[in-house]
């Protein structure tokens, strides 16, 4: 921030809902760029975790981007699986973010993180039983009642599948917006990978989610990697989105229409023009299916 | 249960009984269920080795990749974060270092770890415009006894009977080649403090930092003086407070009224 910021651009649209078109995740690397030059680029999502500090540049930089930028907070912390309920501690600290910086929309994982009070830094997968589902949902709600307002969540990348799971993930998912009116979070790169490591059909996934339950959709890339001669794809955000994810995510844009599309990097950062030449192929692929729509808005 | 199953992994993942977790696990074709498993722990292992490296960059770069993060990897097992927030995940490192078998014999190395912690709690404190000396200026010269500062939210200082700021300086993250330091060189006194927008540390004497600790604890200027000079005796008290105003210790002031004097 050694630079006058720019005036900020004077556009309601800029705190209305997040426009349904490509954005990129906001990184550490990227936001001088973002505080000199404001690349053109339709919206940012920024890890609610990372920016939940009293002061500091970090959070004063995200108070002057958000100016200019529709944000999406994705959280990776608040353990929406956890069997001990939400932190509520947690809850208040994300609360007061999210009263600072008015997101455009709230996001966080269907996976847990959290087990008699320890924070393992990892989402970790459910079973997909009814007890871990009413175990999601009340969690959900209590976020969405703290919040004051329904947040999407998002499908997981899995490396495993519990034996006691009875439920196909998407009717598991499915069934958490029926029980708790939140919305999904397609994550089209996680789709793919969990398709690979634990056996079941893309396909058959996409044909299982209700396309009006989409508001968003994540696309990274992943690591294919091999773990004792075999192949298994890691969800590493840390290269371009692969060949078969962009055709599945195709497929999953026809199936469900227009809604926002994030780019996601978080290993081996490369540079902005990168993330936002990605965030292009994606806006390239909307363009095809809706080639004069205007931006879409979704609640 | 889904208590039970989540309390098996945290304790696959940090203390090693993988055993009910993996039991747990469905036998699919492909990674076995421990290889699946360890997927999980590798993540949350190395992610938080990776937060480590960043808050402690000069003793990673000053004791090597490998060695930091043998350490780092036994802290992060017997020091798990209680809260999502890894701004402040690692606090704990520097007593760890004084206890740990292989990092014990280096004496100085909790005091450097304290002086990465402080650099790293002043990027993420309050932001608070400092006070400088043109602040002063109202105050009567027959008052100044009576000023009490309130220190900037991002300072901390730190004693050590080593020379950890040149330590630190030597092996501090930007600079493409670590120098030479000798751990042995003085004992060092050091503030760190983020006043806008840059951390700073920097040396300060003995008696400087028995004034700052003082004021800290809500001494009046005359009190804090007092301790000051008997810590040092040398010590320029006006160089010491034209210092912390040009440098932006402090964020506020006040002055403790004078007792009432009877009639």
């Amino acid at each position: 921030m050694t630079h006058p910021p720019l005036p900020p651009r004077i556009d309601a649209a800029v705190r209305g809902p997040v426009p349904a078109q490509a954005g990129i995740g906001l990184r550490f690397p990227h936001v001088a760029e973002f505080l000199d030059r404001r690349p053109d680029i339709a919206w940012l999502e920024v890890h609610s975790e990372n920016y939940l500090s009293p002061g500091g540049p970090r959070v004063r930089s995200l108070d002057a981007i958000r100016v200019n930028y529709p944000i999406s907070c994705h959280g990776v912390g608040l353990s929406l699986g956890s069997a001990d309920g939400l932190d509520e501690a947690h809850l208040v600290r994300l609360k007061a973010l999210f009263d600072r910086i008015e997101p455009n929309l709230i996001s966080e994982h269907v996976s847990w993180s959290v087990a008699g009070g320890v924070y393992l830094n990892d989402l970790l997968p459910l079973p997909y039983t009814e007890e871990a589902l009413a175990v999601l949902c009340r969690n959900i709600e209590r976020a969405q009642a703290c919040f004051g307002r329904p947040i999407l969540i998002e499908n997981p990348s899995t490396y495993l599948r519990f034996a006691q799971s009875t439920i196909p993930e998407w009717e598991f998912l499915s069934e958490a917006v029926r029980r708790t009116g939140c919305k999904l979070l397609l994550d089209v790169n996680n789709i793919h990978v969990s398709a690979h490591n634990v056996g079941f059909d893309p396909a058959r996934y996409l044909a299982g989610v209700a396309p009006a339950d989409v508001g968003e959709i994540h696309l990274a890339g992943h690591l294919r990697k091999e773990i004792d001669g075999q192949p298994i794809l890691i969800d590493d955000h840390g290269s371009r989105v692969a060949p078969p994810v962009w055709q599945l995510y195709e497929r999953a844009l026809a199936r469900v229409g227009r809604v926002p599309t994030l780019i996601e990097w978080d290993t081996d950062v490369p540079e902005l023009a990168v993330l936002l030449d990605e965030a292009a192929l994606a806006q390239a692929r909307m363009k095809i299916n809706w080639p004069d729509a205007e931006a879409i808005h979704v609640a | 249960m889904l208590r039970e199953l989540q309390q098996a992994f945290a304790q696959g993942v940090l203390a090693g009984d993988d055993r009910a977790a993996v039991a747990a696990i469905a036998a699919d074709a492909g990674l076995s269920p421990t290889a699946r498993f360890d997927i999980h722990r590798t993540n949350t292992i190395v992610s938080l080795i990776a937060v480590l490296q960043a808050a402690y960059p000069a003793i990673c770069r000053l004791v090597g990749e490998d060695k930091f993060n043998f350490v780092a990897r036994a802290y992060v097992r017997a020091h798990p974060p209680k809260v999502p927030q890894l701004a402040s995940y690692g606090w704990r490192f520097a007593n760890f270092l004084a206890t740990f078998p292989q990092s014990r014999s280096i004496a100085y190395m909790p005091d450097l770890a304290r002086l990465e912690w402080a650099r790293n709690k002043a990027l993420f404190a309050s932001d608070l415009d400092p006070i400088d000396v043109a602040a002063l200026q109202t105050v009567p010269a027959d008052r100044y006894g009576a000023l009490a500062f309130a220190l900037h939210p991002s300072v901390s200082a730190i004693a050590s009977r080593y020379a950890i700021h040149q330590i630190w300086d030597a092996y501090r993250p930007d600079r493409a080649e670590p120098l030479a330091a000798d751990p042995e060189a003085a004992a060092e006194h050091v503030l760190v403090l983020r006043p806008r927008f840059a951390i700073e540390s920097v040396v300060i004497s003995p008696g400087d930092f028995t004034l700052l600790l003082a004021l800290k604890a809500g001494a009046t200027l005359e009190t804090a003086a007092s301790a000051a000079v008997t810590t040092e005796p040398s010590l320029d008290l006006q160089a010491a407070l034209l210092g912390h105003l040009t440098r932006g210790t402090f964020a506020g002031f006040s002055i403790a009224q004078p007792e009432e004097t009877q009639p």
